[in-house]
């Protein structure tokens, strides 16, 4: 996992020990460390709109703001997001047209236990704005994410 | 609840076990669904497995209900039976395409009916479904629920893009029950899924001829005035997964649609099912769903998403993991997979281009 990620550990949901019913997904999501909570923007590298679990594979950009994060290898470094279904995540505004190559986005997540980046998407994807003169995305200042850039959109929930 | 001295959550080998499986303390009284759960739910506790969480005791459904309340022994000997009914009346009716019973359309499942869906996994305690089974499918939970409460093993059949099964059409999470429903006088057609695709076909007047277990199974059946009456058999074996059951290919089922009405119009359809599997269960059982007509064929934003399941989850030391791009088992179905092999396999070291990322996002730095 990028060590520049910002990780925030959060206690885990404790559900009622009752028989209850769970938002149904279509594999078991114990592959993913639900302690942690990763916290990333990156640039749309594709939408892979799959029926059962869509996904985000994305570019990251480096904490400062100013270019993609690297690894020691000299490549840029890549993460993926997987959400609900393509129709269930399209009813929300996430779609393959909304999130288009080069679409900048934050966006908190359960990484794998393994390390590897990939992740389970918590809550809103915050898109930032585009500059209608320039046409390129705005950026977070260094360290923040798109939801503190004014005109960003949320998707997929109100809070970021 | 006085807890029992060793349960699955302190057994180092559940075969050991098997007097205990009968007492649903074995299982801290939890239902199928919260063993699936009870490690992402956070129930497993801080100390795992050993610190599982206790599910309410009190709560169950009656074995008395699950069993069949019918007599008969076996699929064929119901079907005869239904036919023999019919027969008395005249029938089976036999329609034409202008006179089939006009239930084309989309169906919901009935919430209402949640409460006596035993096959959810969520209603019942684990002793109370083992009961119902023989003692090798017994055995076969018992070790689905020991590798999923215990060991965080999952293997549902969505990870990894397994056939759903036949008996994943009466499971919450697969969507079975809520169908595209077209017919004609030969032929009623249902289509479902989430993860997977459900396409089950009653052949009307026909008879069984596979000759090889099929996933949906093979469904013949008749009418007898307003109700279908179907016999499914020539299923493959499989599992309802999720801290369920497994079932065998000796599989069969018969079931029944009747009309609902309300005001004098069609609604829905009630069904009954009836499973007969003498492999897997002690006795026949039983299940009842109302299922809503929700809407036309000729609605017209309606669509059934036709599901291919991609899936880069693999076992990696026995547990699922999702592959990453970095894997070398990690296809990218949407990244022309094919060339990915040719490249890999063959074009090593050739002069060609070179790919980057796309210009549209090496554009935002420029």
């Amino acid at each position: 996992m990028n060590k520049k990620a910002l990780i925030v550990v959060v206690p885990v949901a404790l559900l009622l020990a009752l028989f209850i019913t769970p938002a149904f997904s279509h594999h078991s999501f114990a592959m993913y460390d639900q302690t942690k909570t990763v916290t990333l923007t990156g640039a749309a590298k594709q939408f892979v709109g799959q029926a059962n679990h869509a996904e985000i594979h994305f570019v990251l950009i480096a904490p400062d703001r100013k270019g993609f994060s690297k690894g020691p290898d000299g490549k840029y470094i890549e993460w993926g997001v997987e959400m609900a279904g393509a129709a269930a995540v399209a009813q929300q505004g996430i779609t393959a047209e909304s999130f288009k190559a080069g679409t900048v986005f934050s966006v908190k997540l359960n990484p794998l236990r393994d390390g590897s980046n990939f992740g389970s998407r918590i809550g809103a994807i915050a898109k930032c704005p585009v500059d209608a003169a320039t046409n390129k995305p705005k950026l977070p200042e260094a360290d923040k994410h798109c939801d503190s850039v004014p005109g960003n959109t949320l998707l997929g929930g109100t809070t970021f | 609840m006085q807890a029992l001295p060793g349960d699955l959550f302190t057994s180092k080998n559940f075969y050991k076990d098997k007097a205990l499986w009968s007492d649903k303390r074995y299982f801290r009284c939890n239902s199928p669904r919260q063993i699936t759960d009870i490690w992402t739910s956070g129930r497993i506790g801080k100390n795992p497995p050993t610190s599982a969480s206790w599910g309410d005791c009190s709560i169950d459904y009656p074995r008395e209900k699950i069993v069949s309340p019918y007599p008969y022994k076996t699929a064929k000997e119901h079907y005869d039976a239904l036919m023999a009914s019919a027969k008395a009346k005249g029938g089976p009716t036999v329609y034409t395409k202008a006179t089939v019973p006009d239930w084309d359309g989309w169906y919901g499942r009935d919430n209402s009916y949640s409460n006596s869906q035993w096959t959810w996994g969520t209603i019942n305690q684990v002793s109370t479904i083992l009961s119902v089974l023989t003692p090798e499918y017994q055995k076969r939970m018992v070790q689905m629920n020991f590798h999923e409460g215990v060991n965080n093993a999952p293997q549902w059949n969505a990870s990894f893009c397994y056939p759903e099964g036949f008996m994943r059409w009466w499971s919450q999470a697969s969507a079975g029950g809520n169908f595209q429903l077209t017919m004609n006088a030969n032929q009623v057609q249902f289509l479902s899924g989430l993860a997977a695709n459900f396409l089950r076909q009653v052949l009307i007047g026909k008879e069984h001829v596979q000759k090889v277990p099929q996933w949906y199974g093979e469904t013949v059946g008749f009418w007898d005035g307003t109700t279908l009456i179907t016999w499914t058999a020539n299923v493959q074996g499989w599992t309802l997964s999720h801290s369920m059951f497994e079932f065998s290919d000796k599989l069969q089922t018969i079931e029944t649609y009747k009309p609902v009405y309300n005001n004098g119009a069609f609604v829905g359809l009630d069904h009954e099912a009836i499973f007969y599997d003498p492999e897997a269960f002690v006795a026949p059982l039983h299940l009842t769903m109302r299922f809503n007509r929700a809407a036309g064929l000729d609605n017209p934003t309606r669509r059934y998403t036709y599901i291919e399941c991609l899936s880069n989850l693999r076992n990696v030391d026995g547990r699922p993991s999702q592959l990453t791009a970095a894997s070398d088992r990690f296809i990218d179905y949407y990244g022309r997979p094919w060339a990915k092999n040719w490249e890999k396999y063959f074009e090593v070291g050739w002069d060609k281009p070179q790919d980057d990322l796309p210009q549209e996002i090496l554009d935002i730095f420029k």
